[in-house]
């Protein structure tokens, strides 16, 4: 019997992963690949909870449609600034973008 | 049934994510991208919820890898530098918080999946968010058009 | 559609002239934005002109007869319109729902007369100005100030909202600000646009301080609801006498009363048109507006004697003034203080209806003057009467119209400044004998200062104008001019020789006087008192003088025309010999030393409490401000270290922020 418990634990599991992801990846198209593990995770616990607990309107799984579309579009501006990152610096690593430190 | 399936899943999505975010390999971490985002619309099946597994596969597990392998090209990005140790510290202890904070999860064993078509969804999408929704387009539409203008070379 | 619904296009035309003119005034070719704005001036004067013929047929008519004879109850011979005074309302400021501060556009007589009034006036002027500043660099500018003078005097004529009277008012006050100081490179234009707003917006404060008293006490702005019994009640006699002082200072400063009236001499530095704009159909003629406007809260408060007093005194004094000086300018600006104290007096003398012909009759032969002065000054090419050569001969149509003008101002009947002063002196006559003997006295130097300045002016030969350079160096010590700036105005190039106006400005001229000449008919007897029982509301005490006409005009012609002879065999015989003591005219030339006083006195007075703020400002305020500079200083020192620069830092501080949050938050 999987009950909501297991889906939560497996979102948490997968947030610990895209967190770490966040925080060691120091090629900036992979962090925003972390991000999106983040996004997903978040939708994971969303779509779980409305499975769940809310079997008429299901809002959370129409909240996870919402963070799909969210991060499609957070992702196509990102990358769209990497783009620009690597023209103007050759590279997309964390330090390229870090001439601005005090 | 529906347990060994979950288990299943679950162990591939968290290998892959794993992988995802540590192979220096950039091309390999963005395709082990796409098996956890496809997993995970696996499980969005076991949740009953077909439509929401296909908009995953369409977008998640399909078009945003495309469009990342695109940028690993375009940016000649063949690996990521190893992390530094602080970072690898701060990661290790964030995680370690996040799971203290995420052991809440644990439990909630009552309650059942309550299936739900795709018609559903589509007029509840359509009802109780129609704000959202249409608030959605316009942003996916600046989305596209801020892309489009940021990628686009200078004319010097 | 009548005249009545449109007459919100009478201010916003000329508003949105402005607009136009300040937004792309810069692009248009050649004089085409004078132009522009004379064709928007000439819309408003129809609109103005269809204004009042509505306004004719609907006012109430009043019987001639039983108005001399003194019968006030009897005299209504016709009802005016039920709904006349027209209103047009909008509601504004209303905060949900509730009745806010609404936009009255309140049209009765007077209202309507002034209009037409204003905006003839300002037609002819900028139809003046099309001709007089070509050549000038700020050519649309200047016509952009124009517009937005006349919208808003006209806006504030037609305002029945104490609130929008003060607005417009501001809006003048501004406008005659940057008019004056139109040629910004003149040291002296920049201290007299100063001196103009410091003045004017110190009586300002009488305004607004009055009108918030008003509203205190009666809860709304409404200009018609001002009249009435049950307001009054309200009001109480002495709120009112306070209120109606306060809102009297107010309209000293702008009409020029003494003592407020030091700007005006100065404001002579803006262009000729301006002074004519300022003079004639704007500022001043606001003043005696707004004290009719607020005339029964001055009779509940029993406070007329004061504005009676102020009128007499003023029209005296700056007659006095008037022929110790040489620039055509400054003498007939010393004329406008001198006939807005006449208005002033009519007010005070219960002269109503009087005073506010003597208000329409003045504006219209006093534009006429100005322009007839900047024609000379454009031909002459100096301001100073004794070096005009003979303008006779050379400018005739300048001439004669100045000399309708003039005679207008000097009373000489049948001219307009005769009508209208004789009824003002006549209501005074059986008022106070004092307040009359001082009004004839000061007809008399009226014509005595306008024959000398025609005579030398316009008949006699170019000569070295003796007080020039005195007039200059005493007369503004308080401009604070260094040395080499005290430059007196330049004379004329060595064999100038004055030539006639362009047909614009010959065109505004004959207008004027034509204009001057059948308004002063028209409220004459010959006109059967029109314009008065026009205007005359019903509720006015002694609008006319009852009998002993005849004597009153021979009496005023005969002050007059000695005025006129004096000046005659003086200045024709031998105009540059000395008659009055030098004392004398030293004192008068320094204005009775009165702008010396605020300059020494009133300023160093006002300047003490600067020193003060000035120490506080140093080392309170800006030690506080340096504190602030220098701990923000210190501590951006540390804080820059946690700006690594490097994304994966600030996604650590991000995510402790949010540990923090919630943590906080669990708790």
């Amino acid at each position: 019997m999987v009950t909501l418990g297991h889906f939560l634990l497996l979102s948490g599991l997968l947030m610990v992963i895209g967190l770490y992801g966040v925080l060691t990846r120091r090629n900036l198209i992979a962090v925003l690949m972390s991000v999106e593990i983040l996004l997903n995770a978040a939708a994971l616990a969303f779509a779980s909870v409305a499975a769940y607990r809310d079997p008429q309107i299901f809002a959370g799984q129409v909240f996870a449609l919402f963070i799909i579309v969210v991060a499609a579009a957070e992702l196509s501006i990102g990358f769209a600034i990497l783009l620009n990152v690597y023209r103007t610096h050759g590279a997309v690593t964390d330090d390229a973008i870090s001439e601005m430190r005090g | 049934m529906s347990l060994t399936a979950f288990y299943v899943l679950a162990a591939f999505i968290l290998i892959f994510a794993v992988l995802a975010v540590t192979t220096a390999n950039m091309v390999r971490a963005a395709l082990s991208l796409a098996v956890t985002f496809f997993l995970v619309a696996g499980l969005y099946l076991l949740l009953g919820s077909p439509a929401l597994a296909a908009i995953q596969f369409m977008v998640n597990a399909s078009a945003i890898p495309i469009m990342t392998l695109f940028i690993i090209m375009m940016t000649q990005s063949r690996t990521s530098p190893a992390p530094r140790t602080w970072q690898l510290v701060a990661g290790f202890l964030a995680a370690a918080a996040a799971l203290v904070f995420f052991k809440g999860a644990v439990g909630h064993g009552d309650g059942q999946i309550t299936p739900v078509s795709p018609e559903t969804l589509g007029v509840n999408l359509l009802q109780a968010a129609l704000l959202p929704f249409e608030v959605a387009s316009l942003l996916l539409l600046l989305a596209m058009v801020g892309a489009i203008v940021l990628a686009r070379r200078r004319a010097d | 559609m009548s005249y009545v619904e449109l007459s919100y296009w009478i201010p916003l035309l000329p508003a949105l002239g402005f607009v136009v003119l300040i937004l792309f005034g810069r692009s248009l070719p050649g004089r085409s934005s004078g132009w522009i704005a004379t064709a928007v001036m000439a819309v408003v004067a129809v609109l103005s002109l269809g204004l009042l013929y509505d306004v004719m047929l609907a006012a109430p008519g009043w019987d001639l007869a039983a108005l001399l004879g003194g019968h006030h109850e009897e005299a209504l011979a016709k009802a005016g319109s039920p709904d006349f005074p027209f209103r047009l309302e909008w509601n504004w400021l209303a905060i949900r729902g509730e009745a806010g501060i609404p936009l009255v556009i309140y049209i009765d007589a007077l209202a309507a007369v002034v209009t037409a009034m204003v905006a003839l006036a300002s037609l002819f002027i900028h139809l003046f100005s099309v001709g007089y500043m070509d050549g000038e660099e700020r050519y649309p500018t200047f016509f952009a100030y124009l517009q937005l003078f006349s919208a808003a005097m006209l806006a504030f004529v037609l305002a029945g909202n104490f609130f929008h009277s003060l607005l417009s008012w501001e809006v003048m006050g501004l406008m005659s600000y940057l008019l004056i100081g139109f040629l910004y490179k003149k040291k002296t234009a920049q201290q007299a646009q100063k001196k103009a707003f410091i003045t004017t917006k110190l009586a300002d404060l009488g305004f607004m301080l009055g009108l918030f008293w008003l509203y205190l006490l009666v809860g709304n702005f409404d200009l018609a609801d001002l009249a009435s019994e049950q307001t009054l009640a309200m009001i109480g006699t002495g709120a009112a006498a306070a209120v109606g002082l306060l809102v009297f200072v107010a309209a000293m400063g702008k009409s020029a009363q003494f003592p407020l009236h030091v700007w005006l001499l100065d404001a002579m530095e803006g262009p000729t048109p301006v002074s004519a704009m300022i003079h004639a159909a704007t500022m001043v003629a606001a003043g005696v507006y707004l004290t009719a406007r607020f005339y029964p809260l001055l009779i509940h408060g029993d406070v007329l004697w004061v504005v009676a007093l102020v009128g007499a005194f003023t029209a005296l004094f700056a007659a006095i003034l008037a022929p110790a000086f040489a620039d055509v300018k400054k003498i007939l600006a010393w004329s406008t203080v001198s006939q807005l104290g006449y208005m002033f007096l009519g007010l005070g003398v219960f002269g109503w209806a009087a005073a506010m012909f003597h208000l329409v009759a003045h504006a219209f032969f006093k534009a006429l003057l100005f322009l007839g002065s900047g024609s000379m000054i454009h031909g002459a090419k100096t301001q100073d009467i004794f070096e005009m050569d003979q303008l006779k001969k050379y400018m005739p149509w300048t001439y004669w119209t100045f000399l309708i003008g003039a005679l207008a101002l000097m009373g000489i009947p049948p001219f307009a400044g005769f009508w209208s002063k004789d009824l003002i002196l006549h209501a005074a006559e059986e008022h106070a004998k004092a307040l009359w003997l001082m009004g004839l006295t000061a007809a008399f130097f009226t014509a005595f200062y306008t024959t000398r300045m025609i005579v030398i002016a316009f008949h006699k030969p170019a000569m070295p104008s003796p007080w020039k350079a005195a007039e200059w160096t005493r007369g503004a010590p308080w401009l604070n001019l260094g040395p080499d700036e005290a430059e007196p105005d330049p004379s004329p190039p060595e064999g100038h020789h004055p030539h006639e106006s362009g047909v614009e400005m010959i065109t505004a001229l004959v207008a004027l006087a034509a204009l001057s000449f059948f308004v002063g008919l028209w409220g004459s007897p010959l006109g059967g008192y029109g314009l008065l029982t026009l205007v005359y509301w019903g509720e006015m005490p002694e609008i006319l003088p009852a009998s002993k006409l005849m004597m009153g005009y021979l009496t005023g012609t005969l002050v007059a025309l000695s005025g006129v002879a004096l000046a005659w065999f003086w200045y024709s015989t031998d105009p540059l010999r000395q008659r009055a003591p030098v004392w004398l005219t030293r004192m008068l030339q320094r204005r009775f030393y009165i702008d010396e006083f605020y300059y020494q006195v009133v300023g160093r007075i006002a300047q003490a409490p600067t020193y003060v703020l000035a120490f506080v400002d140093r080392y309170l305020v800006d030690g506080l401000v340096d504190l602030v500079g220098y701990s923000t200083q210190v501590a951006s020192a540390f804080l820059r270290h946690l700006q690594s620069g490097r994304f994966a830092t600030y996604a650590l501080y991000m995510l402790l922020g949010a540990l923090a949050l919630y943590v906080g938050g669990v708790r």
